[in-house]
């Protein structure tokens, strides 16, 4: 990565890649248990992002969810034998539940990784936007109110045609 | 150099919208709404002269967002008229036979729309996306006052191509083509990005005639990418059209590698990168899936309705053909062998 592209927060395309095949490495390793990310190419083989689909997010807690996964789950739950795969989900309201896919692409106009994420409730319908926003971590709603240029678009995706959220 | 512009933002494409016969709830059925749309315009700014029109033959119950179709396509609301047409339309159909709906909005194709505000939100991003692209900041236009703001989307929105300019200059977004245009003298030919659009169906066998090419029946068949294309100072004098299309679809015409690109080369031997200058690097997993570029053809470059001749220098095409929010977009059909 050269100097200049360092200093405006800027990468290559290239570099975009190089990055991404690091970051699977150390996500697959650091945290094995969660669903894995891959790297898929596009149609035409060339470029790629990262995906990583299906995640559960619960809202049981109103303030804040815990991104958890319907695999063995860890910290409080990780004591407790029972707790293990599907168990945990008996406990949750399904109505709360919202499911994410994310995507990570490199956007050839800034120069710079976008997150896309779509999501959806138990029924496969899309969530409205104001529900996502109750999803967001703290300092990601704190970033949509400071700024009118801070916002989520929905966009359909390069090479892929459903929906979006940016 | 301005008659052109004049002669794309008065581009109109007329248009017969049938109302869709699942809403159709009076006998006789209601006459088709004929409109001439510009092609610099988005469908949903229409709706305020659609939908008086139909508002007798509606079913009672409030209506859902409005959306268009073209032989059962949902169209996508922020692509301009005229690149919809051109992209949609092999062979030009005058006037264009679209249907609109007032329910079912299909949400798992189309992204949400709120009417003007929509597209006005989408029109500023993709303006402030160029300006990103061209000047390597969007300053300008997130700098711009609210009224100027105001001034330029209605502008886009009444074809006031005066207003427009009045406007734009003080985004300070002259791209590359501009050098040519003054004639710049000493050869200091500014290296640049131009923002395009390219909007790509492939074909696998030939076809004469327009009218015998495949229908686009869904947007899976098409290629939507947001590449800007790079022009590098010492070729800019040379570089066509043919050579902008290629330079941003390296996947079906690889760049070829050339001594002096070796030099500046310091990455690692051992990734699979096809080498290229500057911006175009990416990360070919397999280079054999790339084709070669014999073997694909462009059979078709559309812009702004026009099939220009391949090696018309690209700056005057950039100059002259760009949208409003200064994205050019580009139709193009390719002829791809067929992969197994």
């Amino acid at each position: 990565m050269s100097t200049k592209e360092e200093s405006r927060g800027t990468l290559s395309s290239t570099d975009f890649g190089v990055a991404a095949s690091a970051f699977i490495l150390n996500w697959n390793t650091i945290c094995s248990s969660f669903p894995q990310w891959t790297w898929v190419l596009s149609h035409h083989q060339v470029e790629g992002y990262l995906s990583l689909e299906n995640i559960l997010l619960s809202s049981t807690q109103e303030e804040h969810g815990e991104l958890s996964f319907p695999g063995p789950g860890k910290h409080s739950h990780q004591e407790d034998p029972i707790d293990v795969d599907d168990a945990t989900l008996v406990h949750i309201n399904p109505c709360k539940v919202h499911y994410y896919d994310l995507h990570i692409i490199y956007c050839n106009s800034y120069r710079v990784p976008v997150l896309y994420f779509r999501a959806y409730d138990n029924d496969g319908e899309p969530l409205e936007c104001d529900e996502i926003e109750k999803d967001l971590p703290a300092y990601s709603k704190k970033a949509l109110s400071d700024s009118k240029w801070t916002f989520i678009t929905q966009e359909a995706m390069v090479q892929i045609t459903s929906v979006w959220d940016q | 150099m301005e008659e052109a512009q004049k002669y794309v933002w008065e581009g109109a494409i007329p248009l017969q919208i049938h109302l869709h016969e699942s809403e159709v709830t009076t006998l006789p059925t209601p006459p088709p709404a004929l409109i001439l749309a510009p092609r610099i315009g988005y469908l949903p700014l229409l709706i305020p002269q659609i939908k008086p029109h139909f508002s007798n033959a509606l079913p009672p119950g409030s209506p859902d967002t409005v959306w268009f179709d073209y032989n059962g396509l949902p169209l996508k609301w922020y692509i301009p008229t005229g690149v919809l047409f051109d992209l949609l339309c092999a062979e030009p159909e005058r006037p264009w036979n679209l249907t609109v709906h007032f329910r079912g909005y299909p949400s798992n194709i189309l992204v949400p729309c709120e009417g003007e505000d929509s597209v006005k939100w989408s029109f500023i991003n993709s303006l402030k996306e160029a300006a990103y692209i061209i000047n390597g900041n969007c300053k300008n236009v997130m700098n711009m006052s609210q009224p100027d703001q105001v001034e330029l989307w209605r502008s886009v929105l009444n074809g006031n191509l005066e207003a427009y300019v009045r406007i734009s200059s003080k985004l300070r977004l002259g791209t590359v083509g501009d050098e040519y245009a003054d004639g710049g003298g000493q050869g200091q030919v500014k290296t640049g990005r131009v923002p395009v659009r390219l909007y790509v169906w492939s074909v696998s066998e030939d076809f004469d005639d327009l009218e015998d090419a495949p229908q686009i029946d869904s947007w899976d068949k098409i290629s939507y990418i947001n590449r800007p294309v790079e022009i590098h100072g010492e070729e800019g004098n040379y570089f066509t059209l043919q050579d902008a299309v290629k330079s941003i679809l390296p996947e079906y015409f690889p760049n070829k590698s050339s001594t002096k690109e070796e030099s500046s080369r310091d990455e690692d031997e051992n990734e699979q990168t096809v080498p290229s200058e500057e911006g175009e690097k990416y990360l070919s997993e397999n280079v054999d899936t790339c084709y070669p570029s014999d073997n694909v053809e462009i059979k078709l470059v559309r812009i702004q309705g026009i099939e220009p001749k391949m090696d018309i220098p690209f700056s005057w095409v950039v100059k002259n053909l760009t949208n409003p929010e200064h994205y050019l977009h580009i139709c193009v059909c390719l002829k791809v062998p067929q992969v197994l």
